[in-house]
């Protein structure tokens, strides 16, 4: 049994204190996160006028993706 | 730490391994990226980096273990440890200082490869036809994922007196992280979990800023490995004293 007072106690809460930090501001992050697109031609971003045509659609949108059966994680990435 | 990290990089300059790390990572590179006709840019006729930036993982995962195998290994087994230990400074300074140092050293190894950047781009027709955001967001990787390296190299480090166990222990575990979660989720009984044990890869993070995409979680995925790491290291050095 370990003695509450004693270094062995306090480094391991410290490591323990630690992961539970890292791994929650993970949590968090992935929530709440922001991207920063270094290309010329903005090819990661969403562009103002398609946002605006999506705001002024007036019917539900459909969109089809045939993606089932045997994929390798790269497609499933894709699916997801 | 200063001190620390001053005197862990003049041992790497006074005794060649600096040298002789950063010319075998330069000469490796440039070898498959401009002489070996199947890795090589000039035969490829597209004026991108991609060869660095795919070999340069795999090279970084033996060079890193080999700089960083004897920072606590050696002098644990020298005896020398005592001294530093010793010194009014903490842990966090001594664990810090030579984990920076090493990645000093590996940073230093990579930016000479910024010629190859100015080659490809006088070498593009027309000229500077380049994706210059995507070889900006993958240095930014490559230099993070030198950092990932090192903390797991600093580690394995401090679990033996042997340098040749503590390289072997590094190679494996840089090679787990970086493309063993990619493979071992390509294995398909994980269903929809696959994609949650890609992300605890490298990989996944490296190639997603390869894009010339910052992401915050990505650069979020690299600091909390680092940390991991530090921390681990952190409690193993603490653990003389219980």
């Amino acid at each position: 049994m370990v003695a509450l007072d004693s270094k062995k106690l306090g480094d391991i809460l410290q490591l323990l204190i630690g992961v539970t930090a890292v791994l929650l501001a993970n949590i968090l992050a992935s929530n709440k996160f922001y991207r920063f697109d270094l290309t010329e031609e903005k090819r990661f971003s969403i562009k103002p006028a398609t946002k605006e045509l999506l705001k002024n659609l007036d019917d539900v949108v459909y969109v089809e993706v045939f993606l089932e059966g045997e994929l390798n994680s790269g497609f499933k990435r894709l699916r997801n | 730490m200063i001190q620390v990290f001053i005197k862990e990089l003049n041992s790497f300059l006074n005794s060649l391994i600096a040298y002789i790390v950063i010319s075998v990572f330069l000469a490796g590179i440039g070898l498959l990226m401009w002489v070996f006709p199947d890795t090589s840019v000039l035969d490829y006729g597209y004026a991108d980096m991609e060869t660095l930036f795919a070999l340069g993982p795999y090279v970084f995962m033996f060079l890193i273990p080999a700089i960083t195998m004897r920072m606590f290994a050696e002098e644990n087994r020298a005896g020398t440890i005592e001294l530093l230990l010793t010194k009014p400074i903490t842990d966090w300074q001594i664990i810090l200082g030579k984990y920076l140092s090493g990645w000093a050293l590996v940073i230093f190894a990579v930016l000479p490869t910024v010629f190859y950047y100015w080659s490809l781009r006088q070498l593009g027709d027309p000229i500077g036809n380049i994706d210059t955001a995507a070889v900006i967001g993958s240095y930014i990787g490559l230099i993070l994922l030198g950092g990932v390296f090192t903390s797991i190299g600093v580690l394995s480090s401090l679990l033996t007196t042997n340098q040749i166990v503590s390289f072997i222990v590094a190679v494996f575990l840089c090679f787990i992280f970086y493309s063993g979660f990619s493979s071992l989720a390509s294995i398909n009984d994980w269903g929809s979990g696959a994609l949650l044990f890609e992300q605890f890869g490298i990989l996944y993070h490296y190639n997603a800023l390869s894009k010339g995409l910052i992401d915050t979680r990505d650069i979020l995925y690299f600091a909390s490995v680092i940390t991991l790491m530090l921390l681990f290291t952190k409690l193993i050095l603490g653990s003389r004293k219980w």
